[in-house]
């Protein structure tokens, strides 16, 4: 390549792109580190979530059928969803209401004010803490 | 210096995108892990984005949300008429006629609700990021006035951003997908979002973005779509079951999530069930929702709405002064965009296929961190990496090429492979090599051959001879062979492997789509016919190592179907399932004469890996260093 005279300046741009990018190829670096150590578990909430629905209507078919066979299918199922790491999340009445892990969809008027008033659907997080699904709860107003 | 992050502040979510290693990359939220956050806060407890938004109907005088309809507007105007008239939080007459928010008893302005959403995404990218984030570029629309602007630009300083620019959202839109570049051209950009539908027109001369016309429905978008949807699943379940869902709250909110959900399968299903076991009851019997629901079906009930938007579409196109065939490009942004009938409706009315490549949801944060980028110095005088447009790969027993720089590869970039000999007593290798994605070697463009000798005599398989492929930052490409066991080497130098004609490499790659089956087959046939080679290969030197050991009859089938493979492996026109049938049959009798040498001990458990006579892969993928350019520095 023949020889080219460098412009004032241009020299110290060109280190600084250089530091920009070995910078960028740094943290890119570690954030994939850090993100396949996630992945396993990534992997398997996508699986998951489209799964609970499932779940969900096995247990309002429990709910009117009252059936052994079901009861068992059920427990096991919680039973993988437990071994993923999962656990559920089930509010209680009279629980105060916690954003972080439910989410209101109606309110009843009652006297207990901000306080869960009916568990609509369970919902699942991880043993730390990462929510999947959000309860559904109604919440006295 | 700390990054520009470019952040797109919707009305119903916010998106935030920063430039990294020269491109631009959308920052999850920390909490839900998604690229949007819900425009809703909940300012007294401080819970901004989906946390808000969960809260929301418990708390909803205290959850503002659509605060970007409030920015930099009097409390009389009409737009805040309208939401006073929609929201359930309270709208006040706050300093200086504006509108404002109360919140138990304490008023904010539209711009410090606006600056908490602002401080979370900022939050977000700093915890992605791993450090400080100081400045931003914010997005409003087109026809933002001036104290919007402001407004605007205001939230980001409360939120502690150093607002670098504020830009329009359409022009954002062109940015990202490199529109500046152009010379001069005429965009539209179709803006269908969650609640608000915008069209503009810009022109582009020498850089320069200009707004020429915009025009929308403030009240249009996503939402309005669900909701038609919603009202038709309610209806036919009360037609079939006499049960009126929306009496039920919680059977409501399943059919909307479930209408949601139908409308986002159908963009790419022509059909779709709606089932909601249990939805609710009637006479104490659990009763279920079952619907099909087709695409067409779904266009009928949503046509209304999408014609919506045609009208400003045209009153837009004529404040511009233009007619539809006038603009040059037509961009999509917004998650309604992803509907094939709106996209299909936007094709027609301006004859020409839209940009859609970019995520229309992440699009104007996309554009916005693009121009942070610029302004920060990343995107100007950018090092242009070069990409390999085509596979650089190596001839290798039976004409296959083995691929060894795949397509659209970053360069400067190196590989190594370490390849054997495919017969006994080979002493030289031909390196041939060659560019293109056809599987087959004769079917691409051979670039170089070279030969490296003096390989000492050996089983085949035995010998190691290392290829490396070193291409540097200006597209030359070095293939050195080497012969691990004596350290000879030889090399070819090529440039011009990046240097094809944008016709050639669009040629290459079609002819490569149009021939892909038969290739496959053919490359397949192949190897089929060199995992035969190698059993053979294998069997007869079992047979001889095995002498008298084996069993006369077996050694006679072993013969016979050594013999047979070779006949099928010869033919022209031989399959590849007739060569895989002989093979295993042989490979089958095979065993048993390694069962009589060794027990149950499986003697032909490598045959695989001698596909290709190659012996192990070493993949070395580390960027080399840029050459240093002669030079004399100017004082």
């Amino acid at each position: 390549m023949a020889s080219k005279k460098i412009k004032p300046g241009e020299l110290e741009a060109v280190k600084g792109m250089l530091a920009r990018a070995l910078a960028d190829y740094d943290n890119l670096s570690k954030r994939v580190e850090r993100e396949r150590q996630d992945l396993s578990k990534i992997a398997s909430v996508g699986v998951i979530i489209r799964l609970l629905p499932v779940l969900d209507s096995l247990e309002s078919a429990q709910v009117h059928l009252k059936d052994q066979g079901l009861a068992i299918t059920i427990g096991e199922f919680k039973k993988v969803l437990s071994e993923e790491g999962l656990t559920e999340i089930r509010s209680k009445v009279g629980d105060e209401f916690d954003e972080n892990t439910m989410e209101a969809i109606e309110v009843i008027e009652g006297k207990d004010k901000g306080k869960v008033a009916e568990l609509v659907l369970a919902g699942w997080k991880f043993e730390d803490r990462t929510v999947v699904r959000h309860a559904k709860v109604k919440v006295y107003n | 210096m700390s990054k520009i992050i470019g952040i797109d502040l919707g009305t119903t979510n916010s998106v935030v995108a920063v430039m990294e290693g020269g491109r631009p990359k959308v920052i999850p939220a920390a909490d839900t892990g998604r690229n949007i956050t819900p425009s809703v806060v909940e300012p007294v407890k401080n819970l901004v984005g989906d946390v808000g938004k969960r809260q929301m109907i418990l708390n909803s005088k205290n959850t503002i949300y659509s605060v970007k309809r409030l920015m930099g507007r009097r409390f009389g105007d009409k737009e805040v008429k309208r939401s006073i008239e929609m929201v359930p939080y309270t709208l006040v007459d706050g300093k200086g006629g504006m509108a404002e928010v109360e919140v138990e008893g304490k008023k904010y302005t539209p711009q410090e609700i606006s600056a908490r959403i602002l401080m979370k995404l900022k939050k977000d990218a700093e915890g992605y990021l791993g450090e400080k984030v100081e400045s931003a570029v914010i997005t409003v629309p087109a026809y933002f006035d001036d104290a919007q602007r402001q407004a605007t630009k205001q939230a980001g300083e409360i939120a502690g951003l150093k607002v670098e620019r504020i830009i329009n959202e359409p022009t954002a839109a062109a940015l990202a997908y490199g529109l500046d570049k152009k010379k001069s051209e005429k965009i539209a950009v179709y803006d269908l979002g969650g609640g608000t539908f915008d069209i503009s027109v810009l022109e582009i001369g020498d850089g320069v973005i200009e707004v020429k016309a915009t025009n929308g429905d403030t009240h249009l978008g996503g939402d309005d779509f669900d909701a038609v949807i919603v009202d038709y699943i309610v209806s036919e379940f009360k037609k079939e079951n006499s049960v009126d869902l929306k009496a039920d709250t919680q059977a409501y909110q399943r059919v909307r999530d479930a209408a949601e959900k139908a409308k986002i399968e159908l963009s790419a299903a022509n059909e779709v069930e709606v089932n909601q076991p249990y939805i609710t009851q009637k006479d104490g019997q659990p009763m279920h929702l079952t619907m099909k629901l087709t695409r067409a079906k779904m266009e009928g009930l949503v046509d209304e709405l999408i014609q919506k938007t045609i009208k400003p579409v045209e009153a837009c196109l004529k404040d511009a002064k233009l007619d539809p065939h006038d603009i040059d490009e037509v961009i999509l942004v917004g998650g309604m965009t992803r509907m094939p009938k709106v996209i299909e409706t936007v094709k027609n009315f301006f004859g020409k296929e839209p940009n859609k490549s970019v995520n229309p949801d992440e699009v104007v944060a996309i554009g916005a961190a693009i121009q942070g980028g610029v302004l920060g110095g990343e995107v100007k005088d950018i090092l242009l990496l070069d990409v390999t447009p085509l596979t650089l790969a190596i001839e290798t027993l039976g004409g296959v090429a083995t691929p060894m720089i795949p397509r659209n590869t970053t360069v400067p970039t190196s590989k190594t492979e370490v390849f054997s000999t495919a017969s006994d007593n080979q002493t030289q290798v031909q390196i041939v090599v060659t560019q293109g994605e056809r599987p087959m070697s004769a079917d691409n463009k051979v670039l170089g051959t070279f030969t490296l000798d003096g390989i000492p005599p050996a089983p085949r398989g035995v010998p190691q001879v290392e290829v490396i492929f070193d291409m540097d930052a200006s597209g030359i490409l070095t293939v050195t062979a080497k012969d691990k066991a004596t350290g000879k080497t030889t090399n070819i130098k090529i440039t011009g492997a990046v240097g094809l004609s944008d016709d050639e490499i669009k040629r290459m790659q079609e002819e490569a789509e149009k021939h892909k089956e038969e290739d496959e087959k053919k490359a397949d046939t192949i190897k089929a016919k060199n995992s035969a080679d190698a059993l053979v290969a294998t069997a007869e030197k079992a047979l001889k190592d095995a002498g008298d050991k084996v069993d006369a009859k077996i050694k006679e089938q072993v013969e016979e179907k050594v013999k047979k493979v070779k006949e099928v492996a010869a033919k022209e026109d031989a399959s590849k399932d007739d060569i895989e049938a002989a093979t295993k049959d042989l490979s089958d009798t095979l065993s048993q004469v390694g069962q009589a040498m060794y027990g149950d001990k499986n003697q032909n458990s490598n045959v695989k890996s001698q596909n290709e006579g190659e012996e192990k892969k070493e993949d070395s993928d580390k960027k080399k260093d840029e050459k240093v350019e002669e030079g004399e520095v100017v004082e």
